[in-house]
């Protein structure tokens, strides 16, 4: 039995078993607890290839990491795992099923299975919407359309405030809080959502270096705690947390790499990522890159 | 009878004002004055060919309203601004297409434009009551999901809210609204209805409830006043309403700035 397209060119860390099944290398059946899997996939807004032929799958308790330049795809690529982009051509399955055989109102109800830190400026600073507000969102979709949130799930939003310790501002309206604060509620609003994926595009850009380590540490944190399968995608080394799992490197819309950190940030591997010579440090299982003089000047 | 001229201002006014802070919310100015002269520009049609103009003038806005939503969703390259500020100048031109080619009574066709309160008939005031209901009843099922969509629409539809479906919803009801309330203000001052009320509210209010109380305050002080103001001196009653909401505007602008510094 021939394996999939998708585990033979995508996935240099799977094997396959004798049955055909992928097997991870713990030998461990994978379709079992595959939550993503995505096959051949691409992406041509205009006619610009944004995504070429990406392949890969998303095991429960993966802590993936997704590292590119600017412009690599990484944002887009959460977005076709998050179902809002359609891709040109491939095979997606998101959770056991494919969100582009569902209606409207299905892939909206996949949708709250997923929960999403969008990168930070998209929101209507006009709106005068509480950090509170803000992470009762993250219940609404769970709910049917006409249905009013519980005393449940305000319970539920309670406890999220008290859990990441977001008590001190929580009634302050959502566009006076820092950066890092937005981006903490925004975590928050994700995971009251109950999700069986967390996707994070970019939750440490354009904050200050406190925030930065604070966030870093907070998602390190959550991943040991929770088990939610996460795909964080970042373009700085540093700020993925040490228990991260698997990377994925991504340069002009497709993976040029996939497997343990320990193999993905090397000088070699991060130089060619971003195009440049790069010396890499590494200090209590985080990685930290940093440019070289280039020769020429 | 002034107490049912009242009444439409009372009506229309809080529609308006309540509808406004959604389309302002959207941050899409130009979303609302298309719908209007779209609107407009059906009636003046209908009136050309001898087909009633209510039911033209509404499915012109709906039209409007449906392409418009689509561009906000699909339109990726070009400035929506940019294309809906197209659009308005397309409709309003053939509104004065129209006109131009109107070779029968002008009246009906001016009181599209300038609108007036004295036009209004009980079956009008019928319809506007109860479209103002629909919208109340709209806005107290979904509000937590509109106010979702206002504050960010990728946050509404990562946490799995059906944006689309609700936007297009309110668009239709949007398109219905400003299509009744023409009467009274007119397709070429309707903008400032749905405007000026909302960004009022918008300057002053803490909450979303505030700004929604404040909206629909503002766009009944603006109609009664601007009735009473055309009623006591003989004045376009389009042109006080607008005026009134305007001022109102410019005493919000001053109460947000001592709200947000107690010290100035």
């Amino acid at each position: 039995m021939n394996a999939p397209a998708g585990f033979s060119k995508g996935l240099c860390c799977l094997s396959f078993s004798s049955s055909g099944s992928p097997l991870s290398q713990s030998g461990k059946n994978l379709h079992s607890d595959r939550l993503v899997w995505l096959n051949q996939v691409a992406y041509r807004p205009q006619r610009n290839a944004v995504l070429k032929a990406v392949s890969l799958s998303v095991h429960a308790g993966e802590f993936i990491g997704v590292l590119g330049p600017n412009g690599a795809g990484k944002s887009t690529l959460l977005g076709v795992i998050q179902a809002v982009i359609r891709p040109a051509s491939g095979s997606v399955e998101v959770l056991g099923a494919n969100p582009w055989r569902m209606s409207e109102t299905q892939r909206a109800r996949l949708r709250t299975r997923i929960g999403t830190v969008l990168q930070r400026s998209d929101f209507n600073p006009m709106i005068p919407l509480t950090a509170r507000n803000v992470i009762a969102l993250g219940r609404l979709g769970r709910r049917s359309l006409f249905a009013q949130l519980t005393g449940e799930d305000w319970a539920a939003v309670e406890a999220m405030i008290a859990r990441l310790e977001l008590a001190a501002f929580c009634d302050r309206p959502y566009r006076t809080l820092s950066g890092g604060e937005q981006q903490k509620v925004q975590l928050a609003r994700a995971l009251v959502q109950q999700p069986d994926l967390l996707l994070l595009d970019e939750p440490t850009t354009g904050l200050d270096l406190d925030w930065q380590e604070r966030m870093v540490a907070l998602i390190g944190a959550l991943a040991a705690d929770t088990q939610i399968p996460i795909l964080m995608t970042t373009h700085t080394v540093s700020h993925l947390p040490a228990n991260c799992s698997r990377v994925l490197l991504m340069r002009e819309g497709r993976i040029l790499f996939d497997g343990p950190p320990a193999d993905a940030l090397t000088p070699e591997r991060l130089g060619l990522l971003y195009g440049c010579p790069v010396e890499v440090v590494r200090r209590n299982g985080r990685c930290f890159c940093y440019g070289k003089e280039r020769p020429d000047g | 009878m002034i107490l049912w001229w009242q009444a439409s201002a009372l009506i229309g006014g809080a529609s308006a004002g309540l509808l406004g802070v959604y389309l302002v919310g959207l941050r899409m100015p130009f979303l609302s004055v298309g719908m209007a002269h779209a609107a407009m520009a059906g009636a003046v049609f209908a009136h050309l060919l001898g087909w009633p103009m209510g039911p033209v003038a509404m499915l012109a806005a709906l039209g409007a309203a449906l392409g418009m939503g689509w561009l906000t969703s699909r339109c990726a390259r070009s400035d929506l601004n940019t294309i809906t500020s197209i659009l308005l100048s397309f409709t309003m031109g053939l509104a004065f297409l129209g006109i131009g080619l109107n070779r029968g009574e002008m009246s009906p066709l001016l009181s599209l434009m300038w609108g007036s309160l004295l036009f209004v008939r009980p079956k009008d005031l019928l319809i506007m009551g109860a479209l103002a209901v629909v919208l109340g009843l709209f806005v107290a099922v979904f509000h937590r999901r509109l106010d979702a969509v206002l504050f960010s629409r990728n946050l509404a539809r990562v946490c799995g809210i059906p944006e689309s479906v609700l936007l297009s919803l309110f668009l239709l009801l949007a398109a219905a609204i400003i299509t009744t309330n023409l009467q009274i203000v007119g397709g070429l001052m309707m903008y400032s209805l749905l405007t000026n009320p909302a960004a009022a509210a918008y300057e002053v209010g803490t909450t979303m409830g505030r700004v929604r109380a404040v909206g629909l305050l503002t766009g009944v002080l603006s109609t009664l006043g601007g009735f009473w103001l055309s009623y006591g001196f003989n004045l376009p009653t389009g042109a006080c309403i607008v005026l009134i909401s305007t001022a109102l505007y410019g005493l919000a602008i001053l109460i947000g700035r001592q709200l947000a510094d107690p010290q100035r």
